[in-house]
């Protein structure tokens, strides 16, 4: 018999069909698989499309003209529950998003999870410095998320998840081709964000700017005479000498005609010459000091530890996790109870001193300080330390207007480099900044997802109960199903 | 295909007669029942954020790694063991019916057992007093879930029994496959070496079969055509494979 006809080489055949075959259904698998992976579609099941992307957020993702890259250093076997959560929450709502990116081919989402202390040159090259965050990166851009704005929180209760509307934001900042400027008014003393200097300098501020996406610069106003066109919002930080008057006039300008943003940090002791330009916004920075002989509200310093925060977006999160607020001297800054009856002019205080506290007013004199009746200033029932002021627009629009936003701060010392690490020092001047410029977090019509919260309450004798059903219960019901086939064979 | 199903009834038949399979069923019930009455106390100690079903759920992979491999160990090898297999085979019967026949039969048992642990979210619901302790969505999608991937799972049982004579051997053997599937997974993806960009497309793939991201999905109610096209495909190549193997063992012997 000639080779090809022998049950050898017929049994070689054969096995070689199998392996194609084999190898064949392989690349199909690949194939049906690959092609799945293109033309695929998620089903949000649950009441409400819990888990889907909201319709904003997918406009957003298929307009997108970059790529965006997502960092994520939660850890993945973390002990703390609350990482452990926030690795969940988040993980399955970037799916959503890489999902709702893949019919847009220009403006993919790519997630990359980093371990920073094993992966410590790629955590250096994308400069992060710590796990648990999130970097948000495209082109040159880049914001941080921090756990903290992912969660509204009442008392120490996680009670909403509101990534979506925070990952939205983040993407819409780095992909935008505008960042938002942020200008420091310099010139006459004030702190500087170029100095490291531990009491007035502002460079860790800058920092915490930078790694938000803004732009930060210094301005001269008695040397450019203008407000750049480019300013989003513009800080004075402690003025050592008064402004000039046409430097107050521009920015009265810039505030009420060009509907500008600034925010002042005013030190006790120190003319700041915008005294029109507050009485124009109804806010008085009064001059005295601010003193306070309880314990509860000073450090062994001398700091003062302000609590009472009045429900704002820049404060609500300080208020909802209970954060303080230290700062160095103060001053009172209040409504001006003087102020013109304005329809369109809504002024509010922010923060508060103790009740215990009050306005020194001979603070420059040498004598004890107590408060005096009819001389200092005490609050009703506390005294302000931060004021906001914006124009509305008038009630019989039907569309909103942009209005100028002015906060005044009654101290500047909780900015300084050696004091902005401290409690929630960092988040109030963040957020003020983020409320002056108009938060696009706050812009985004994306309702946060409602967390719940599962417990048992049983005593002691229906958990036993309950562990007796479980383990014998259900196990002995087909046990005696098993016995009565077993009795049904046999007989 | 009319033969398939002759083999399904008579295999279904054979499994839920024999003693073995009520003796391994109450067993089953009995260590999962004792997982779940641990995860019940600890909701009665502190608020979870996650629903006790989701917890459930996330440990689907013990019962897949033990009971699996004890269902299909013996359906293949032991007929090829006993010889029996290629009596069958000159029958009028095809391979790939009896494959078929005896992956449903093992199937079937796999999603009988997992629904008799209904019968511990029955028990819950009469102690919780708490409509949200049976919320429908982590229940469906997990039950989902469940026959989704049973599918893949059984199929890679018969495959692994589909290679052996020694039931044992078909056993470990599809234990290994198993954990490859539900854990390897993950583990590769973060190996040091594939971090390289040139390996971009390959961990984008790896990421897609995480099973326990499925199982994320599922139980949170959503059903992504991927995961169910990436399990139907894996039971159709491991089920074509077994058919294969038995074909090639066939000839050779």
């Amino acid at each position: 018999m000639h080779w090809p006809e022998s049950f050898q080489a017929n049994r070689w055949i054969r096995t070689i069909n199998l392996v194609l075959q084999a190898a064949l259904f392989l690349c199909l698998f690949a194939g049906i698989n690959y092609l799945a992976q293109i033309y695929s579609w998620r089903i949000d099941l649950t009441r409400g499309r819990l888990f889907s992307l909201s319709a904003e957020s997918r406009s957003y993702i298929a307009r997108l003209t970059e790529p965006v890259h997502i960092v994520v250093t939660l850890e993945r076997d973390s002990d703390n529950e609350a990482i452990s959560q926030a690795r969940r929450d988040v993980m399955g709502l970037l799916r959503e998003y890489t999902d709702a990116a893949q019919r847009n081919p220009r403006g993919k989402i790519e997630v990359e999870e980093l371990d920073v202390y094993q992966q410590r040159r790629r955590a250096e090259a994308l400069d992060i410095k710590d796990n648990n965050v999130l970097l948000f990166m495209s082109g040159d851009k880049r914001r941080f998320v921090f756990l903290n704005e992912l969660y509204r929180m009442e008392g120490r209760e996680r009670k909403d998840f509101l990534g979506e509307r925070t990952f939205t934001a983040a993407i819409l900042d780095v992909t935008s081709a505008k960042k938002h400027k942020v200008y420091f008014i310099a010139g006459h003393g004030e702190m500087s964000i170029d100095s490291v200097e531990p009491d007035r300098g502002l460079s860790q501020l800058r920092d915490a700017l930078h790694r938000r996406n803004y732009a930060v610069d210094k301005l001269d106003l008695a040397q450019t005479r203008a407000i750049p066109d480019d300013a989003d919002v513009i800080l004075d930080i402690s003025p050592q000498g008064p402004l000039l008057k046409q430097e107050q006039e521009l920015l009265r300008q810039w505030l009420s005609a060009r509907a500008g943003r600034l925010v002042l940090a005013l030190d006790p002791g120190r003319k700041h010459g915008m005294d029109d330009l507050l009485y124009d916004w109804g806010v008085t920075a009064d001059d005295v000091l601010i003193l306070d002989d309880s314990p509860d509200f000073t450090v062994d310093g001398g700091d003062l530890i302000l609590r009472r925060f009045l429900p704002h977006p820049i404060t609500q999160v300080l208020i909802d996790n209970q954060i303080p607020i230290v700062t160095g001297l103060a001053r009172s800054v209040r409504p001006d109870p003087g102020r013109p009856l304005d329809a369109t002019l809504k002024v509010a205080p922010l923060i508060a001193a103790a009740p215990s506290a009050w306005g020194e007013r001979g603070y420059q004199l040498n004598q004890p300080a107590k408060y005096d009746e009819g001389v200092d200033l005490k609050g009703n029932p506390s005294l302000p330390v931060a004021v906001v002021s914006e124009r509305v627009s008038a009630s019989n629009l039907t569309f909103s207007v942009r209005g100028g936003r002015l906060a005044v701060f009654g101290s500047s010392d909780f900015m300084s480099n050696n004091r902005i690490g401290l409690a929630g020092n960092l988040t109030l001047i963040l957020n003020t900044i983020s409320w002056a410029i108009g938060d696009p977090d706050a812009q985004l019509n994306i309702p946060p997802r409602p967390l719940e919260r599962f417990q048992l309450a049983l005593s002691q004798t229906d958990l036993a109960k309950l562990r007796l059903a479980l383990l014998f219960g259900v196990p002995g019901t087909v046990g005696l199903f098993g016995l009565l086939i077993y009795w049904m064979r046999r007989h | 295909m009319r033969h398939l199903v002759t083999i399904f009834f008579h295999e279904l038949r054979v499994l839920l007669l024999a003693p073995s399979t009520y003796i391994a069923a109450v067993l089953f019930l009995a260590v999962m029942g004792f997982v779940f009455a641990g995860i019940l106390e600890s909701y009665n100690q502190s608020a979870q954020d996650l629903s006790p079903a989701y917890v459930f759920f996330s440990l689907f992979w013990l019962p897949v790694l033990f009971m699996v491999p004890l269902l299909t160990m013996k359906c293949l090898a032991e007929e090829r063991r006993a010889g029996t297999l290629e009596t069958l085979l000159t029958t009028p019967v095809s391979t790939a019916e009896v494959v078929l026949g005896k992956f449903a039969a093992s199937y079937t048992l796999y999603v009988l057992l997992w629904l008799l642990t209904l019968g511990f979210m029955f028990v819950l619901n009469a102690y919780a007093r708490d409509a949200r302790f049976l919320d429908p969505g982590p229940l469906i999608g997990g039950y989902l879930f469940v026959a989704v991937s049973g599918l893949l799972f059984v199929s890679v049982g018969v495959l692994a029994s589909s290679l052996s004579r020694s039931q044992a051997v078909a056993g470990v053997l599809a234990f290994a496959l198993l954990f490859a599937i539900i854990i390897g997974a993950r583990l590769v993806s973060e190996l040091t070496l594939l971090q390289q960009e040139g390996f971009a497309p390959f961990r984008e793939a790896l990421k897609n079969v995480q099973v326990m991201s499925h199982l994320q999905d599922f139980t949170r109610g959503i059903i992504d055509t991927r995961q169910i096209v990436f399990y139907l495909s894996g039971t159709a190549l491991a089920l074509i494979f077994s058919i294969l193997g038995v074909e090639g063992k066939v000839l050779r012997s």
